[in-house]
């Protein structure tokens, strides 16, 4: 045993060697992951290069169609267009005889061409125009003004389209034509009459360099490529080294040889971080040859060229680490190359959504983002090539996705080889979709688990549509906080209810909806549903950060403004009962009864207490992280409730009370300022009511202490 | 020597209904060196089971299996250090050659590359697969693929020898490779244990029985004293008469 600990480290490079080995020697391993990249980025830099120069030469090719009125506008036009000072006979002695070959001369000769035509069947300009004949219609009349000083002027009406561009460069161009022509014009005349004059506006353009450095637009993509790039070069080889195991018949091999699983799963882990990194590098490389060759570096990578390949590079290992420890993990639950892939797609798109992150500019790395899965690495990676670099965040990015990694491929060995991968002996995820025909007490913590993968997203999706009602319809709030009402029912309800039946499971046992309750524990809950509301508002006074509470409070202005018009029997139902009750069903009653079997009690309580404050950081369309740390102070109470009482009936009285007693403070916040409540200042509690409720919210404590469930 | 006691090894599986299933029921013998022991039985006896619990696959759920001497529950890795495996669902690396597969399991084992490499040569003359060492296991038939097993199972010269169902699927030219092997083994004092159904192969080259029905071990003996305990001749007859006087009722 020692000296194969000794040795451990010796032995997971051996182990990763021959891995390796064995999938660069698996020729469509090394087309899939190496010869694509080099094929698919020269091609598709080509088309769109190809795609890019069309467009310019087609743009630069057409000359802007002209519609005039007269042929002899055509032809004046065509010589004035060339630089000929001609005018068109009607207006010959109404005009000096300079302005027109400056207007000429003021052309900018990188103008495209103007071509000049008449409609074809004699329709109007407008018509002409309209219909795409034209770009732009020009109706040249005199100006039948009869006064001394409208002498010598034409009249213009340019006519162009709205839709397209092409259109409009046309107008510009005429209108700077027109513009520098009377400009001149006025310069000349004041001259001519000696006249001084000061403009009330000098107009001068200074440009500077953005001190945000904003970065070229593409370079914010480069993280959400790599995150692609890594993925994909780890997959192949995860799946190939832990489900591909199982299916040919090695895997027996392994785990009858006296190595322990994680040294096996370190050398696996080494051999797909190579490979990821090696599919990585390739596509960089491929890609970065492709934009230097064609001479796309400048539009892709702005200022920054060479200058980002050290940061991309580190961020390779990283993102390469973390997937090939992640995708170990999972893989290795699965039993074949199939079985693995149905796991790894999900978690591939799921994982594109993180992704994303890096193309919000106003996300600003913060603590907690620092430590989220994912979405701290490509936070980390953005800021990273924008040269925003923090050295304590990047240092808790890089220390948290070691432990992720870490974490992983311990989980990862725990299932490589167990009984249920090497010989399925205890059931499987197709388990889930019979209906078991024996009546069960509860439903499996990898049922319950599964449902909260429904649920999260139903809740995201379904919890936006009665905003999306009220955008459609204009709805007042109160029918949007009863629309609220059934989303609560449809989402933490229906689901578990749905789950429960579908595992033969009664609702009873399934949701802890045990009437027998002990009479202490209702003590309790009364307590800490009158008293926690003033506890959770000093820890939001403690924690909060001033600025932010501004941001919140101006975010949630009009929210709140329309809140205070709702009466308070509408906000009761749809903020207090319904969101506590169906709240306590979900969480509590189905999802702790559930992991409480396999799991320990604190176990159980902190699970799903965290679940439940990660629910309650979405709030419409933005993130409130700062709701975390209550929200789960509140699941763990309500959880320890649960677990001491054995019911879930206290936890849904205390939730409640807790809801309904804050808005009711803050419904009636203007007559407790009388009493010297400050909730709008974020000024601490009257010492009087803190002392009364800590008190309160102690003694609920002592009484969840001493209460024991009843025993049937 | 007795290399291999097995004590009252049981194993209960859950199955997806949560229903507990009795797969290996008490089971005991014991196996010398240089003996060769046939786990006879019909499919789902449990005979695989018990073989995968002594080799430390599976954990068993009460009993206990010592190899040389030592608990395979307590200390694992020097049981699975003295065994060695061969099964018919164990299969090669498709992209190695059998030379590389021998010495990558021979690391996992501890053996020095020396070692290993005398060993090759002497397992790849015994096995007669001098002719393929160097090809990649990908390419070879299932014969071929067998013979690099069987020498797999003996890279780290254990001196207990498990084998589960060795001849499935091999032809008569395969299946003469095992008896030659087992005949080695039996010359070299291992202690084996045989895992299979086939009662017929079983007589050729076992010395002593034991009979699995049902999760339990019904019978033990040399042929003759199962000859003597049941009064038939063939170890098949043997069989059909203890499933017939075995205690609990024959599958649906």
């Amino acid at each position: 045993m020692t000296d194969s600990a000794e040795l451990s480290a010796a032995r997971t490079l051996r182990l990763a060697l021959k891995e390796l080995r064995e999938i660069l020697r698996d020729r469509r391993m090394i087309t899939t992951l190496v010869l694509m990249p080099l094929l698919v980025y020269p091609l598709l830099g080509v088309m769109v290069k190809r795609a890019l120069l069309s467009r310019l030469e087609s743009i630069e090719a057409a000359p802007y169609r002209v519609l005039v009125e007269s042929a002899g506008q055509v032809e004046w036009l065509r010589q004035l267009n060339e630089g000929a000072a001609l005018l068109p006979p009607e207006t010959a002695d109404n005009l000096d005889n300079n302005p027109l070959a400056e207007l000429a001369a003021s052309a900018d000769p990188e103008q495209p061409e103007l071509e000049f035509f008449q409609p074809k069947d004699g329709s109007t300009l407008e018509a002409g125009v309209r219909s795409g004949q034209a770009d732009l219609g020009i109706r040249i009349t005199v100006s039948d003004s009869e006064s001394a000083d409208r002498r010598g002027s034409l009249s213009w009406t340019l006519i162009h389209r709205t839709d397209s561009q092409l259109s409009a460069d046309a107008r510009s161009c005429i209108l700077k034509r027109l513009k520098a022509l009377n400009d001149q014009h006025i310069r000349k005349t004041l001259k001519q009459h000696e006249i001084e004059v000061l403009l009330p506006a000098e107009i001068s353009e200074h440009m500077v360099v953005s001190e945000t450095n904003t970065p070229a637009p593409l370079i914010t993509f480069i993280p959400l490529v790599l995150v692609l790039m890594t993925m994909t070069g780890a997959v192949y080889p995860a799946i190939d080294l832990t489900a591909g195991e199982r299916e040919r018949g090695t895997m027996e091999i392994l785990i009858a040889a006296p190595v322990s699983r994680m040294t096996l799963l370190a050398g696996k882990f080494a051999a797909v971080l190579v490979v990821a990194l090696l599919t990585a590098s390739v596509n960089m490389l491929s890609m970065f040859a492709t934009l230097f060759t064609l001479g796309l570096d400048s539009a892709v990578l702005g200022e920054s060229g060479l200058r980002i390949i050290p940061p991309v590079m580190l961020m390779m290992l990283v993102f390469s680490g973390f997937f090939a420890a992640v995708l170990l993990s999972i893989t290795s639950i699965a039993r074949s190359f199939k079985e693995a892939q149905a796991y790894l797609i999900p978690l591939m798109l799921m994982s594109l959504t993180p992704g994303m992150f890096c193309l919000m500019p106003d996300l600003r790395m913060g603590p907690l983002l620092a430590v989220t899965p994912l979405v701290n690495i490509v936070l980390a990676g953005r800021d990273l090539l924008q040269s925003q670099f923090n050295l304590l965040m990047f240092s808790i990015v890089i220390l948290s996705t070691t432990f992720y990694g870490v974490l992983a491929l311990a989980v990862a060995a725990r299932i490589f080889g167990s009984d249920y991968v090497l010989y399925g002996s205890t059931g499987s995820w197709i388990g889930l979709l019979h209906r078991p025909l024996q009546r069960r007490t509860n439903v499996s913590p990898s049922t319950s688990v599964f449902s909260l993968a429904v649920v999260f997203p139903l809740f995201i999706v379904v919890g936006t549509i009665p905003g999306r009602l009220d955008e459609i319809f204009g709805l007042d709030l109160s029918h949007v906080l009863l629309l609220n009402i059934v989303v609560f029912l449809v989402v933490f309800v229906a689901v578990p209810m749905a789950v429960l039946q579908l595992s033969n499971v009664s609702f009873s046992s399934g949701l802890s909806m045990n009437p027998r309750v002990p009479l202490l524990s209702i003590a309790s809950a009364i307590l800490f549903g009158i008293s926690m509301w003033a506890v959770l508002y000093e820890l939001n006074l403690l924690t909060g950060i001033a600025s932010r509470a501004e941001t919140l409070r101006r975010t949630l202005e009009t929210l709140v403004e329309d809140l205070e018009k709702t009466p308070l029997s509408i906000k009761l139902l749809a903020l207090a009962f319904a969101p506590a009750l169906c709240e306590e069903l979900f969480f509590r009653g189905f999802l702790q009864t559930s992991l409480r079997q396999r799991f320990s009690a604190t176990a159980a309580v902190v699970a799903s207490a965290v679940l439940f404050g990660l629910f309650h950081i979405v709030v419409r369309d933005s993130l409130f992280i700062e709701r975390m740390i209550p929200s789960t102070l509140m699941g763990v109470i309500l959880g320890v409730m649960l677990e001491r009482s054995g019911s879930v009936l206290p936890g849904m009285l205390l939730h409640v009370l807790h809801n309904g007693v804050l808005l009711c403070v803050v419904h009636y916040k203007i007559q407790l300022e009388q009493q010297g409540f400050g909730l709008e200042q974020r000024s601490h509690l009257p010492p009087v009511w803190l002392a009364v409720t800590a008190g309160l919210a102690l003694l609920a404590g002592l009484s969840l202490l001493f209460t024991k469930p009843v025993r049937a | 020597m007795t290399l291999i006691r097995a004590t009252e090894l049981s194993k209960t599986f859950s199955s997806a209904e949560g229903e507990d299933v009795v797969a290996v029921n008490r089971v005991s013998f014991d196996v010398p060196s240089g003996e060769v022991f046939g786990l006879l039985g019909p499919n789902g006896a449990g005979k695989t089971t018990t073989l995968r619990m002594m080799l430390g696959l599976l954990r068993p759920s009460s009993g206990d299996a010592c190899i040389d001497g030592r608990s395979v529950t307590d200390n694992p890795n020097h049981v699975k250090r003295r065994v060695g495996f061969v099964s018919t669902s164990v299969g090669v690396y498709q992209w190695l050659t059998p030379r590389e597969m021998l010495s990558f399991v021979a690391d996992l084992y501890d053996v020095s590359p020396g070692v290993c490499r005398e060993r090759t040569e002497r397992l790849a003359r015994l096995l007669d697969f001098h002719a393929f060492i160097d090809r990649r296991c990908g390419v070879l038939s299932t014969g071929e693929k067998q013979r690099i097993n069987l020498a797999r199972a003996l890279i780290h010269d254990p001196p207990v020898m498990l084998l589960d169902e060795p001849t499935r699927g091999l032809d008569i030219v395969g299946s003469q490779v095992i008896f030659d092997y087992i005949q080695h083994l039996r010359n070299d004092g291992k202690a084996v244990v045989i895992c299979t159904h086939r009662l017929d192969e079983a007589e050729r080259f076992c010395d002593r029985f034991g009979l699995m029905y049902r999760g339990a071990l019904q019978l033990t003996g040399t042929l003759p004293e199962l000859q003597n305990a049941t009064d038939q001749t063939g170890l098949t007859d043997i069989f059909i008469q203890l499933m017939k006087i075995s205690p609990q009722e024959s599958p649906a």
